[in-house]
């Protein structure tokens, strides 16, 4: 996201992806285990108007530091050493510019094997370059995103080449483009002040919650204690937590208060994001006992105001 | 001289952007007792917080742990500041002149942004020392900053103009995007130093892995080194005496003006 700020990112939707892409590169990602899915509907076996043979009419590749249960349907494995992924994405530039490193290898990988990589792309009818957390979680973050978004960019200068985020929990992106519309700032938006103020590493959850600052917390959807540092999570165990959530998770056993809510896009209707930012509309099909997320929001919002005007009052 | 002291640690971070000479030092005690901070959700005075001593003056002491209180010194243009203890985020962003002393450490984005006038941190920095804030293309443009201790990852990122000198190690990607300015490191630089440079000097003094980007174009013995090793020896930091540098330019997916500097001794290359 911050890479994102920072660079732009060459991207499109799926649809393009299936149609026309015959490059097809997964880096520090594992569809076959984490997106089963996308292989067969975009990346992989499906049908589209430039790939009428599916499967046979694309060239996947797949880069990451072992070989994971996608590398037996990709036609190219290349592993790198880990946390190299910076390094060998900076060499890939510099070899589309026509550069060559000092070194013969870079990560692992011979220069050769990225030269041959990079020529690829460049011939390309339309490369896609598919990022997963294998990269942007490990050393450099933001910046391991932020070089491939470079590379994206610079190959486009040859062909059609676009960059995406194999973006990991369901509608992790509806969550990140509301925020954006509401208040110009996809995440780690503080309204201490009155206004919204954005600043990562500041304000967003982890480091709030390893710092100890947050003295209570309302959790909507989310599932902190099993997905956030130990440490973050340890503070939320010591603070009041109010969890809306249509299960029963490890947040909401530990929660002061659990309002259960309806499952949103199972027994409520409304939109979600896929991964590429398409908003896709979801039917209920299962009635629930339980309210929507937002009813208890708003009477939680209200309750606020009135105390606020007792108070002012006295 | 004004002296705060803070009366209780806080554990929810107060935002202290009057905090500054420049708003301070023509206010009697009671008026800046008066002023606004802001605590958590809440617009509190500085006088629900701090003690407030002395007299007239633009020169600020604090004491007190304020590792929560963000934003000491915020756009200050002249006078004094003395951090008794820890400061917070933001410590000295958006500053255009005086002096900012910390006795302890900080959080992230000492100096962000900064224009003019000189940090010098005794303890450890956190991130983004004298870098930009999000979504700007520019972070420090002139000034000087000190810290005798470790700086944290992308120390003078986006840095444009001014001199950064960490008396200990840093993290990963001091100088990413650095369009000019010099950064110096007397400990460890972390990897992938200069990432992206465009213009600008890193000087190390202890080799690291330097990204595949760089080209090592000859050894230098320059008195430009000597003089900015000069001017962080005056205040207060111990740069090794003269010496030779090889010089590396890059990075090579930029304009490549930038150059990184390595203290000659030990090997000069370590394989990628």
């Amino acid at each position: 996201m911050v890479a994102l700020q920072l660079g732009g990112a060459p991207a499109a939707t799926l649809g393009e992806v299936k149609n026309r892409a015959d490059l097809v590169i997964f880096w520090g990602s594992n569809p076959a285990e984490s997106h089963p899915r996308h292989f067969t509907r975009y990346s992989g076996a499906a049908k589209g108007r430039m790939n009428p043979k599916g499967r046979k009419d694309r060239y996947i590749v797949l880069v990451d530091i072992r070989p994971t249960p996608s590398a037996k349907y990709a036609d190219e494995f290349i592993q790198i050493k880990p946390g190299h992924d910076f390094e060998v994405l900076t060499v890939m530039r510099m070899l589309a510019s026509g550069k060559l490193p000092d070194a013969r290898s870079v990560g692992g990988v011979e220069v050769q094997t990225l030269e041959r990589l990079v020529s690829r792309c460049k011939d390309a009818r339309m490369g896609v370059l598919f990022f997963g957390q294998g990269i942007t979680e490990t050393r450099g973050k933001h910046q391991n995103s932020l070089v491939i978004y470079q590379f994206g960019k610079e190959m486009s200068l040859y062909s059609k080449f676009l960059t995406l985020p194999m973006r990991g929990h369901y509608n992790v992106v509806g969550s990140g483009n509301t925020m954006c519309w509401q208040t110009g700032y996809p995440f780690a938006v503080n309204f201490g002040r009155g206004y919204p103020q954005f600043n990562p590493g500041e304000f967003s959850v982890v480091d709030l919650l390893k710092r100890k600052e947050p003295d209570a917390a309302l959790i909507v959807a989310a599932e902190p204690m099993d997905h956030l540092p130990y440490e973050a999570a340890r503070h939320l165990e010591n603070i009041p937590t109010i969890v809306l959530d249509p299960r029963e998770t490890l947040t909401t056993r530990m929660a002061t208060v659990v309002i259960p809510v309806k499952h949103a896009g199972i027994s409520v209707e409304g939109t979600a994001y896929r991964m590429d930012h398409i908003p896709i509309k979801m039917r209920a099909v299962l009635d629930s006992p339980w309210p929507k997320d937002d009813e208890p929001l708003e009477r939680i919002i209200q309750r606020v105001k009135e105390l606020r005007k007792e108070k002012a009052a006295v | 001289m004004i002296n705060l002291t803070l009366m209780e640690e806080l554990s929810i971070p107060m935002e202290a952007d009057l905090v500054t000479p420049d708003n301070l030092h023509d206010k009697s005690n009671d008026e800046i007792r008066r002023q606004t901070v802001y605590w958590g959700n809440k617009k509190k005075t500085i006088g629900d917080f701090f003690q407030v001593e002395g007299e007239k003056s633009d020169r600020i002491t604090i004491a007190g742990n304020c590792a929560k209180v963000k934003l000491i010194g915020h756009k200050m243009s002249f006078g004094a500041v003395h951090v008794k203890g820890n400061a917070g985020y933001n410590t000295g962003s958006y500053m255009t002149g005086g002096r900012i002393t910390i006795d302890g450490n900080t959080a992230d984005y000492l100096g962000a942004m900064m224009e003019g006038g000189l940090i010098h941190l005794k303890g450890n920095a956190g991130h983004f020392v004298g870098g930009a804030y999000k979504g700007e293309t520019a972070g420090m443009t002139g000034g000087e900053i000190v810290v005798e201790g470790n700086a944290g990852h992308e120390t003078g990122g986006f840095m444009r103009r001014g001199l950064i000198g960490i008396g200990g190690d840093t993290g990963d990607f001091a100088g990413i995007f650095m369009l000019a300015g010099t950064i110096v490191v007397l400990g460890r630089a972390g990897e992938r130093v200069g990432a992206n440079m465009r213009r600008g000097s890193i000087i190390l003094m202890k080799q690291t892995r330097l990204l595949p980007s760089f080209f090592q174009n000859g050894v230098v013995s320059t008195p430009a080194v000597e003089m900015i090793l000069a001017r962080l020896r005056t205040l207060g930091m111990n740069p090794p005496s003269a010496g030779r540098y090889v010089r590396h330019t890059g990075d090579a997916n930029t304009i490549a003006r930038g150059e990184i500097l390595v203290r000659e001794g030990n090997r000069n290359r370590v394989e990628a």
